[in-house]
């Protein structure tokens, strides 16, 4: 790390550090927010002011990835947790309004969409160490830091999110595999 | 992690990377965005403090102020005033009603016979 690129108030953090953990993080917000790009873009920037200010201060005893998941996630469940709320109230709300509209669009849904369901549909701290571990290329011990638990706590979680998601998987595999085959004899 | 772990978490990954395409903002427009903001909340922080110095100045400036004349006078001269004077009236004295005819305007005489005169008193 350059001298003159450290921050003034955190001077274990750079700026071109942060700018290569840019994109993962922005990904994490959007999902932190229930993907609204305006939530996760306005909390990317608390998140950046929090860096800057000092009042989350990196003291370089874990990743520097680890840290700034863990300033985002906190900043989520601390000032947007009502607006992310909100937000999930105002879409379910209108999910039950269009739901025969949806319900054909399940069965006939890609793979990846079933996917994200069925990740989704998951308890919150599963579905975290999941797309943590799956998606953010962490391991679980880092994972667990950015979520606030122990590492025990986060195999847990880990491991029950794992077993629920293959049953899940597999149940949309037969299912995917029977639709293809009454398909063939129709 | 085993093979069916590392197909698992690869169709999971691909599912979030489908739901998450879409316009990304870019780093430097979100630092310069943030920047502007610290730098805001910083200069609201500093004309807060200024203000609150100012007025803590203006109070103690008032505090500091001679007052009117009333307010200075000493308390052993009311004392005093108070010692000599012998009629006093409670201030709530104003709201008592007067009544137009005294029932004690005629006191009887102390020693005056008691011996009835057609009925009545002397």
């Amino acid at each position: 790390m350059r001298d003159d690129d450290a921050l003034q108030n955190n001077p274990h953090v750079s700026r071109l550090a942060l700018q290569d953990l840019h994109a993962g993080l922005y990904s994490w917000a959007l999902s932190r927010c229930d993907y609204n790009h305006a939530t996760a873009e306005d909390l990317m920037q608390q998140a950046y002011v929090e860096i800057l200010s000092g009042r989350a201060r990196f003291d370089n005893k874990s990743a520097l990835k680890t840290f700034v998941f863990g300033v985002v996630q906190n900043l989520a469940r601390s000032q947007l947790r009502k607006i992310a709320i909100r937000l999930r109230i105002v879409r379910s709300h209108s999910a039950e309004l269009r739901q025969d509209e949806f319900s054909e669009a399940d069965e006939s849904g890609s793979e990846n969409e079933q996917i994200w369901q069925a990740v989704q549909s998951l308890p919150a701290r599963q579905r975290d160490i999941t797309e943590l571990v799956f998606c953010r290329d962490m391991t679980i011990e880092e994972a667990s830091a950015v979520m606030g638990v122990t590492v025990g706590t986060g195999r847990v979680h880990y491991d029950r999110a794992k077993k629920t998601l293959a049953v899940r998987l597999a149940t949309l595999n037969e299912n995917g595999a029977a639709s293809k085959e009454s398909s063939r004899y129709e | 992690m085993n093979k069916s772990d590392e197909e698992t978490g690869r169709s999971i990954a691909e599912s979030f990377a489908a739901k998450e395409s879409g316009p990304i903002t870019g780093f430097d427009d979100t630092w310069l965005a943030a920047e502007a903001r610290y730098l805001a909340e910083k200069r609201r922080y500093r004309m807060a403090t200024g203000i609150a110095i100012s007025l803590a100045l203006i109070a103690v400036f008032i505090g500091m102020l001679p007052s009117d004349g009333k307010q200075q006078l000493p308390k052993f001269e009311l004392a005093e005033e108070m010692m000599t004077t012998t009629l006093w009236n409670a201030p709530s004295d104003a709201l008592m009603p007067e009544y137009p005819t005294d029932i004690y305007q005629e006191v009887p005489e102390i020693g005056a016979p008691t011996d009835l005169s057609e009925g009545t008193l002397l």
